[in-house]
């Protein structure tokens, strides 16, 4: 080996300086705060029942003034930003706003879905999982045209609505047919989705295929609400399925057509609680494998085992669902003091955890990639300055500040819509034209409705209480 | 490891660092005129500008070279109202089918013998037809009806649907834009056209 004093000393400056540097820019990229620290002030806001401030705090996390205003450019994360607004506009009734808003979400996380950039996936790789932009789970996918469908039912727009529930259908056929995807996920996640385009196509006067959407339904929960339109429809439409066929020889409930009493149709939707939102843990190097072991390939395992039993890496960093109450009473509902019983007909929270279990492998695995990376790079560059300053001392301490940094940089990923409500129910009911009176207890408040029944019409009302028990 | 291959390393690890704290020049408005192709791009999947303009140039052409255009002739500048059109598609397009409502209404007073009845001062009428539109019993018939109400000769109406598909990298959205033309006092179809637009995100 020759020796070039210069050029060993260009190497040298250039080492340390590629040192200071990523001192210098590794903190630039650590944000102190997770992403469920950023939205903690809404959830907080929403769970002391004061929407009002859950709506300020959602501008905040936003960065805009009010909710009459949309960022001036959707960042990597203000797309699941502006679903939680959605849902706060939505629980103050601001219909309009909040119908802008998930659709802008919409476009915004259909464009990040066909997204795929190197530089994202590189950073990912070597930083955090929340570096990249984020891609909404499939039933996340599915509530956003769910929850926007409302957003149209209330005002009786059915046109908005019909298009809510022609997306809805696109989004849960692409679902079904996706490789990877858990079909009895999507069918589960899709219920309220399918109940609300088949109520949508019902009072268009599009029977047929109210009761496709019906049987969607049907292929995943017994819904007893649907029993009586199932019936009245049958009589007016062809379509059927076996499913449908076992409802029409059941009991009849007794519930006529609109036009033979002159009565009107209410559908009163509640929605209550809050899926848990995913928060940051760490976890014992040990255990983090154990779960991880098989979305590894074994030379990796063999390698974090290996640091592991060095003593070089003792935690892992990981999001994990926090810790909430998953029990819900149901909610009360009376009509003119008479009481009805609510159909659940969604367990929302149940489908995120479930699609959070399904992927903690998947997230662990990325995570204990991560560990090997970056004690691979903190080596190089322990190596590279140990050789540079001419002290291995300078290099272990080099390696152990690379390392440091990179740890602090590596936030999990706890990007999720954590405002979607744990539950969903609905009670339909027949009212004499009129004036009424609707009560609903939810989570802990009392909600009441004073409407005006018209004759042979019908009504969607919403209640929405997202604070947890 | 040489320190050669370390410093490359570190040089990528820093380019990485970089990419990800690097800011972008921030948005600013533009005009058109001044930015060339700023017309031409598709931002979404919804229909934009040119998506209506060459519709309606399709549909127009249809209709000049009909025969419907040759009874108008004959007639006595018969009056002709255009309806709201019915939005069958998986897109919140209104806005857009309002522009395309009053495009036709421009086209048809300047260029076919007619004399063009406008309903923008009927804003209840237009949300009575549009309310009337959600039921899918809306027809022909029914079309009339409105015309007989609004005291028109001839009554332009036009629904978009559209095929949407999806797959893991791509959206494809195929509208297909009808415009027809009904007699008032027949309820007789007397013009229909399809206009086709395909817009997609690859």
């Amino acid at each position: 080996m020759t020796w070039h004093p210069k050029r060993q000393k260009a190497e040298r400056s250039w080492s340390l300086l590629a040192l200071v540097v990523v001192a210098v820019a590794l903190p630039m990229v650590v944000a102190c705060k997770t992403f469920s620290d950023r939205t903690r002030a809404t959830r907080s806001a929403l769970d002391a029942y004061d929407q009002n401030a859950a709506l300020r705090a959602s501008n905040r996390a936003l960065g805009v003034r009010s909710a009459e205003v949309l960022p001036d450019s959707l960042g990597k994360n203000d797309a699941l930003l502006l679903l939680d607004r959605a849902m706060v506009l939505q629980s103050v009734q601001k219909y309009a706003l909040s119908s802008r808003d998930f659709q802008v979400a919409d476009k915004a996380l259909e464009v990040l879905d066909f997204s795929r950039s190197t530089s994202d996936e590189i950073v990912r790789y070597m930083f955090s999982d929340s570096a990249g932009p984020y891609k909404a789970r499939p039933y996340e996918k599915l509530m956003l045209n769910t929850m926007n469908m409302l957003n149209y039912l209330v005002p009786q727009n059915l046109e908005g609505a019909r298009v809510e529930a022609r997306r809805f259908s696109v989004m849960r056929t692409y679902l079904l047919a996706a490789e990877g995807v858990d079909q009895a996920a999507v069918a589960r996640a899709g219920i309220p989705g399918s109940y609300f385009a088949g109520y949508v196509f019902e009072k268009t006067g599009a029977f047929d295929q109210a009761l496709r959407y019906y049987d969607e339904v049907l292929q995943a929960t017994e819904a007893p609400s649907l029993a009586a339109s199932i019936r009245r429809l049958t009589r007016l439409a062809s379509y059927r399925t076996p499913r449908l066929e076992s409802v029409i020889e059941g009991q009849d409930g007794g519930r006529t057509p609109l036009s033979a009493t002159g009565s009107s149709e209410v559908l009163i939707v509640i929605s209550y609680g809050r899926v848990p939102p995913l928060v940051a843990k760490r976890i014992p190097i040990g255990l983090a494998l154990t779960i991880a072991a098989a979305f590894l390939p074994p030379s990796a395992v063999q390698q974090a085992n290996r640091l592991a039993g060095q003593g070089l890496v003792t935690w892992i960093n990981y999001p994990d669902v926090a810790p909430q109450p998953s029990q819900y009473p149901s909610p009360q509902v009376r009509i003119d003091g008479v009481p009805y019983t609510p159909d659940i007909i969604a367990d929302v929270e149940a489908v995120a955890r479930d699609a959070w279990e399904a992927s903690k492998g998947r997230v662990m695995a990325a995570a204990v990639t991560r560990m090997l990376t970056r004690a691979a790079i903190g080596a190089g560059t322990g190596v590279a300055v140990g050789k540079a300053s001419g002290k291995s001392g300078v290099g272990v301490l080099a390696s152990m500040i690379t390392q440091a940094s990179m740890v602090a940089a590596d936030k999990p990923d706890t990007r999720s819509w954590a405002t979607l409500p744990a539950r969903i129910a609905v009670v339909r009911a027949q009212l004499p034209p009129g004036g009424h009176t609707i009560e609903v207890s939810a989570v802990g408040r009392e909600h009441r409705v004073d409407t005006t029944a018209e004759s042979d019409r019908w009504m969607v009302i919403d209640v929405m209480q997202l604070a947890t028990p | 490891m040489t320190p050669q291959s370390v410093s490359i390393q570190a040089m990528l690890f820093l380019g990485c660092s970089l990419i990800s704290v690097a800011g972008c020049a921030g948005p600013r408005a533009v005009r058109g005129q001044d930015t060339p192709g700023l017309d031409q791009a598709a931002m979404s999947t919804s229909l934009d500008r040119k998506d209506l303009e060459r519709a309606l140039e399709i549909s127009m052409e249809a209709l000049r070279t009909s025969k419907l255009m040759a009874r108008w002739q004959m007639e006595q500048d018969p009056t002709v109202g255009v309806l709201p059109f019915r939005n069958e598609t998986s897109e919140h397009i209104d806005s857009a089918l309002n522009a395309l409502m009053s495009e036709i209404e421009s086209q048809l007073i300047n260029f076919a013998p007619v004399r063009v009845i406008s309903l923008e001062d009927q804003p209840a009428l237009i949300e009575e037809i549009r309310h009337q539109q959600e039921s899918s019993a809306f027809d022909s018939a029914r079309i009339a009806a409105w015309g007989r109400q609004i005291g028109v000769r001839y009554i332009v109406s036009g629904k978009v649907f559209s095929t949407d598909e999806r797959t893991a990298s791509a959206r494809r959205l195929q509208y297909y834009l009808f415009l027809r033309t009904v007699d008032v006092e027949t309820g007789e179809i007397l013009f229909q056209n399809q206009a086709p637009i395909t817009k997609a995100i690859l």
